[in-house]
């Protein structure tokens, strides 16, 4: 049997087992959800390079985009799955749907025509939706209800556009459409591409395409949410990569008028990206709820991913795909901490929280781990990902949206510090006295992610490596001055062993100035300075409103919201169908007898007009 | 080889040494211009020697003690990037942008000690600090992305390099609108007033160095020292040319000089005015300097 | 534990050069301080600064008066402190009670409550007293011999008990097992006073507010 077709029996027959067979055992759905995705992945990195169903007529292949991305997801469906084990009080619907969300994005990945493709990409959304809703609720039902509007909606641009191509090239797959683009009228070629692009931007969460996100985010199951931001949102990603570079074939990259050296439809793109990533860091600054601040950030972060891509140039595509898988691991990571501290406090109320280093000490070390990466110190994965971003924008010219992503990248130690301080570090509040650590399924799911976070840190060239064959094999230009661990681009270069080695040696000598010094005397949590005062049973936890005096600096700037604006169209539409329904259902007998009566005249006059 | 290792050893001594001995000619120059007399220029040295004799500090625990141990180490690593004296340590494998980010280390290392201390003074002052870095590195980045594009590379050496020749080959001179901005940055960077809002003593009890105390404080002394040469360092590298060990301790003093001067004068500014600042008037005039740059 | 010594050497020398006071001012003594920091009689030459809290500080200056309220504070700061630190007294009333000699609210004798190294008579001390007194300490730390903080650690239960006297030490001490102990021994003590006052009420209302503040 065809590889393909076993994946699919794989997937499917998983997803049915695991729901059927679910209700027995609480915990034997996630074991079976565990050995499907094993299968899967095995079957995966065996695929050959093509397959072709015949009836209906769809294609899938695999290439090393599609390889890069499916790794992703289903290396990090597995550890999601993993920490699972930890949740047996999900029903086994929701594995069902992650079973079948996962083999519809692979499938998707692999698809290589029209059809294949979107019928994945509906199943991908459908099952999100239903896994968003959970276990139910009314605030679950409304953000739910708003992924599901804008899903439609970026479904319906993507078909649209879809439509244009196939009518245009006459046909439904990746390589004629490829070939046939350039004959295209080039308004209708940027008219497909832009639609494409904004269809998928709706999921990758790019502005204004974002206010699904927070409420989506904040309101779904808690693990589900670490795997719906790192891996589903790149999917997203890999969607506007397919649209921008592969089937537009690079016509934006060569036939546009340019600026300073880089052409317009990327100037726009990269200037949406960076909008995106100022803007949305500075909103995360402000959030009450851990839950929020991670989806500001993960739109902020997304932002970044499209400006690479924007630029163009080979260490902007390597950059943006770099960032991509990046942003994949210490986002997962982060909102399985988050989890897990949710599932042991019951709140994610950053003011309610506090002092969870003394009870859950190693979710403090790997929330370390995630937030240096998120705020890409070099050693981690979040650094060369970050430098090569930036180094591409200033080679290009992009002086001001370099300086709109730094003041992003910036803002991120603010929103960090304040979640890992509000949630670790302050004073441990009253009611979590007996709080546990996580169990084991989720703390080693941490050691798990946290692993490629520093490997390819330190070695960055590993994955340089996938980027060029990727750009590579779509003709693009591709960067080719790298080794196992040094980058050099035309600006500079930056050799992440040394930066790993030379720390440790700085941390060494930070350590023995440590020991020279005098013997030291263990104190309490409430033996801290407060004037001289003793322990009073007042709250100290600074927790809430953390940069109250930024926020009101800020707030010309927060008063821009896109959501109001969505709000205000869809108040004035209601408004405008609201007189118009009153303008003609008044009530009035009198009225309705003339609608009648014009209606049998036009009737009469029509029928009249036929039969001559 | 090995004088690059032994070099790399000596450095940060010398660096520490120096710093503490910039931070005494500080309290003696701001006594002089108070007209007293003031602790003789040593004094800083006496201080840390001090503090590592203290015993029985208090300690809230593990993170608690490594935040001074990071905040030195993050430190120590920045330093070895810049070059000094034109000897290019490591400055070849890592470049302006690399630099910024090691910058970041040694505060959030402490960020993180000074959370476990689980006071809220020391979290008012590093919500304060973060706020200013957020006013600071846009002016900081404005003008470094205005070095980067004069001199088309990211790299100490290459920019040292092309400012060699003379005092009128410095890029201070074509590029006087950015090396403004950085200098007000500076300011902030360095902690001193009118931007000293993180430590004010007088508002919120010395900000994150509330809880620590003894070899702790020590650690942080030294930690203040390196970044004053660092930070000043970074300044001499991008605009007065760098220079031979001797001339570049000059530099940096006269770049700490001038902030020294300005913060014997100036009180304190609140932390919203001060942000404010930062993203209107410094930002402006290095925009400035940048699309001056940008078209010539 | 090994006994405690005083700093000696290269660490004597650089304890007494660099002597950092914390900035409480418990009193009308205080006055005189700013005029001891400022530019005539310029303290920072000797290495002399004022820090924010405890933690940093390594000398006390009780300027004045203490209340019992303050008194309470006091404590808590000087145990605070890390070591080697020490407690200068300023003005009369911390030797006798100085002025307030006959006050049921403040206390007479510094010396019952915390170990001082060194007192300055005069009410108030003028600022030459005060940088004569600095010297005499420069110069005593650096022979070792003021060590206030070894004799309270080696006497800790003497000066808890005293303190016990006048105030609920348990929640006013940083070591809790010892406070509890000390203050379950001076139950019987504290009865027996305040039964045995001439002057019912006044004792009265001092019990009152020294349990209150």
């Amino acid at each position: 049997m065809n590889p393909y077709e076993l994946l699919a029996a794989v997937f499917g027959l998983g997803a049915i087992l695991t729901y059927l067979l679910g209700h027995f055992d609480r915990h034997l759905k996630t074991w079976l959800t565990l050995i499907t995705l094993a299968l899967a992945t095995y079957i995966f990195l065996h695929l050959p390079n093509e397959y072709s169903l015949e009836s209906p007529s769809l294609l899938f292949g695999i290439d090393k985009l599609s390889w890069l991305f499916g790794i992703l997801t289903l290396g990090l469906g597995t550890i999601v799955a993993f920490a699972l084990l930890a949740y047996p009080e999900l029903s086994p619907n929701f594995y069902f749907m992650f079973i079948l969300n996962i083999g519809a994005s692979i499938f998707l990945l692999l698809s290589r025509d029209l059809v294949a493709f979107f019928l994945m990409w509906e199943l991908m959304s459908w099952t999100i939706f239903a896994m968003i809703l959970g276990d139910g609720g009314a605030e679950r039902g409304r953000a739910a209800t708003k992924y599901l509007v804008w899903s439609a909606i970026g479904a319906a641009f993507i078909l649209f556009a879809f439509a244009i191509l196939a009518k245009s090239t006459n046909s439904f797959e990746w390589s004629g459409i490829v070939a046939g683009i350039s004959q295209m009228p080039s308004g209708w070629r940027v008219a497909a591409i832009a639609l494409l692009i904004a269809g998928f931007a709706v999921k990758a969460a790019i502005m204004p395409m974002h206010t699904w996100v927070p409420d989506a985010y904040a309101e779904s199951p808690h693990p589900f949410t670490a795997f719906l931001s790192g891996v589903l949102s790149k999917l997203g990603i890999y969607g506007i990569f397919l649209a921008f570079f592969v089937l537009s074939a690079r016509f934006e990259l060569v036939n546009m008028p340019k600026i300073f050296g880089t052409h317009i439809f990327g100037y726009i793109l990269a200037w949406i990206g960076a909008l995106t990533a100022f803007g949305a860091s500075l909103i995360a600054i402000k959030q009450e709820h851990a839950k929020r601040l991670l989806a500001w950030s993960s739109i902020s972060q997304l932002g970044y991913i499209l400006f690479g891509f924007g630029i163009g140039s080979a260490i902007g595509i390597a950059g943006a795909l770099f960032h991509a898988v990046s942003h994949a691991l210490f986002k997962t990571l982060l909102f399985l901490i988050l989890a897990g501290v949710i599932k042991r406090t019951g709140t994610d109320r950053m003011a309610e929280l506090g002092g969870l280093i003394k009870k859950m000490p190693l979710s403090f070390i790997f929330a370390v781990v995630g937030g240096l990466a998120l705020a890409g110190i070099p050693m981690t994965i979040g650094f060369p990902s970050k430098w090569l971003i930036y180094e591409a924008a200033i080679h290009q010219g992009f002086i001001f949206t370099t300086v709109l992503i730094f003041a992003a990248s910036t803002a991120v130690f603010l929103y960090y510090y304040r979640f890992v301080f509000s949630i670790f570090l302050g004073e441990l509040h009253a009611n979590h006295q007996d709080v546990k650590e996580v169990p084991f399924p989720i703390w080693f799911s941490y050691i798990l992610i946290s692993i490629p976070i520093f490997w390819l840190g330190l070695f960055p060239g590993k994955a340089m490596q996938i980027f060029a064959e990727i750009a590579e094999q779509f003709d693009l230009p591709a960067v080719t001055n790298f080794t196992a661990t040094t980058i050099t681009t035309p600006l500079g270069s930056f050799n992440a062993l040394i930066v790993g080695l030379v720390f440790f040696a700085s941390f060494a000598f930070g350590l023995l100035l440590y020991f020279i010094g005098g013997r030291t005397r263990k104190v309490h949590q409430y033996d801290t300075f407060l004037a001289g005062e003793a322990d009073e049973p007042v709250k100290l936890h600074y927790g809430q409103r953390f940069f109250y005096f930024l926020e009101r600096e800020l707030k010309p700037l927060y008063r821009i919201s896109v959501e109001k604006i969505y709000q205000f169209v869809a108040e004035f539409t209601r408004f405008v169908a609201d007189q118009v329904r009153k303008g003609f259902f008044c009530g009035n007998a009198q009225a309705y007898l003339y609608y009648m009566t014009i209606f049998i005249v036009i009737l009469v006059f029509a029928i009249w007009r036929i039969k001559l | 080889m090995t004088g690059q290792i032994l070099w790399a050893i000596f450095m940060p001594i010398l660096v520490i040494i120096i710093g503490l001995i910039y931070m005494g000619l500080a309290r003696k120059i701001t006594a002089r211009i108070h007209n007293r007399y003031g602790p003789p220029f040593y004094q800083n040295i006496i201080d840390v020697i001090k503090l590592f004799s203290k015993k029985d500090v208090a300690n809230h625990g593990v993170m608690f003690s490594l935040g001074p141990v990071i905040a030195v180490a993050g430190m120590v690593i920045s330093l070895l990037f810049i070059p000094i004296g034109n000897r290019p340590l490591l400055s070849f494998n890592g470049d302006i942008i690399v630099l910024l980010y090691l910058l970041v280390i040694a505060p959030l290392g402490m960020a993180l000690g000074v959370g476990e201390g689980a006071n809220p003074n020391g979290a008012i002052g590093i919500a304060r600090a973060l706020t200013l870095m957020l006013g600071y590195e846009v002016v900081l980045v404005i003008a470094a992305v205005a070095v980067m594009i004069h001199a088309g590379s990211a790299s100490f050496m290459e920019i040292i390099r092309q400012q060699q020749g003379g005092v009128a080959h410095w890029f201070i001179w074509p590029l006087f609108l950015s090396a403004l901005a950085t200098d007000i940055a500076l300011q902030a960077i360095l902690g001193e007033k009118p931007f000293d809002q993180p430590i004010a003593p007088h508002e919120i009890a010395s900000g994150p160095m509330v809880e620590y105390g003894g070899k702790f404080l020590g650690m942080l002394q030294i930690y203040h020292a390196i970044a004053i040469i660092v930070e000043t360092g970074i300044f001499v590298n991008l605009f007065l040319g760098g220079g031979s060990l001797v001339w570049w301790f000059v530099k940096s003093f006269a770049v700490f000089f001038v902030a020294l001067l300005i913060n014997a004068v100036m009180p304190r500014f609140r932390i919203g005015q001060a942000f404010k600042f930062y993203w209107t008037y410094p930002a402006a005039i290095g925009l400035v300097g940048l699309i001056i740059v940008a078209i010539t | 534990m090994a006994k405690e010594r005083p700093p000696k050497g290269l660490k004597g020398w650089a304890q007494g050069r660099s002597l950092w006071i914390l900035q409480f001012c418990t009193g009308c003594g205080a006055v005189e301080l700013p005029p001891v920091m400022t530019s005539r009689y310029d303290m920072e030459r000797f290495g002399i600064t004022p820090m924010a809290t405890p933690r940093q500080a390594d000398l006390l200056l009780i300027t004045g008066y203490l209340t019992v309220k303050t008194l309470k504070r006091v404590i808590r700061s000087y145990e605070q402190m890390g070591e080697p630190k020490y407690v200068i007294g300023f003005g009369s009333c911390t030797v006798n009670g100085g002025m307030y000699w006959d006050s049921y609210n403040t206390i007479k004798r510094l010396d019952l409550y915390l170990p001082v190294d060194l007192y300055i008579a005069g009410c108030m001390p003028r600022p030459e007293a005060i940088i004569e007194a600095f010297n005499r300490l420069i110069e005593g730390i650096k022979q070792g011999k003021f060590n206030g903080w070894i004799r309270y650690k080696e006497n800790l239960r003497w000066y808890k008990r005293n303190q016990a006297m006048i105030m609920d030490i348990r929640k006013w001490s940083i070591d809790k097992k010892l406070a509890e102990e000390v203050w379950r021994e001076v139950q019987e003590e504290r009865r027996k006073i305040f039964e045995q006052a001439t002057v019912p009420h006044v004792y009265e209302y001092a019990e009152r507010i020294s349990e209150v503040g």
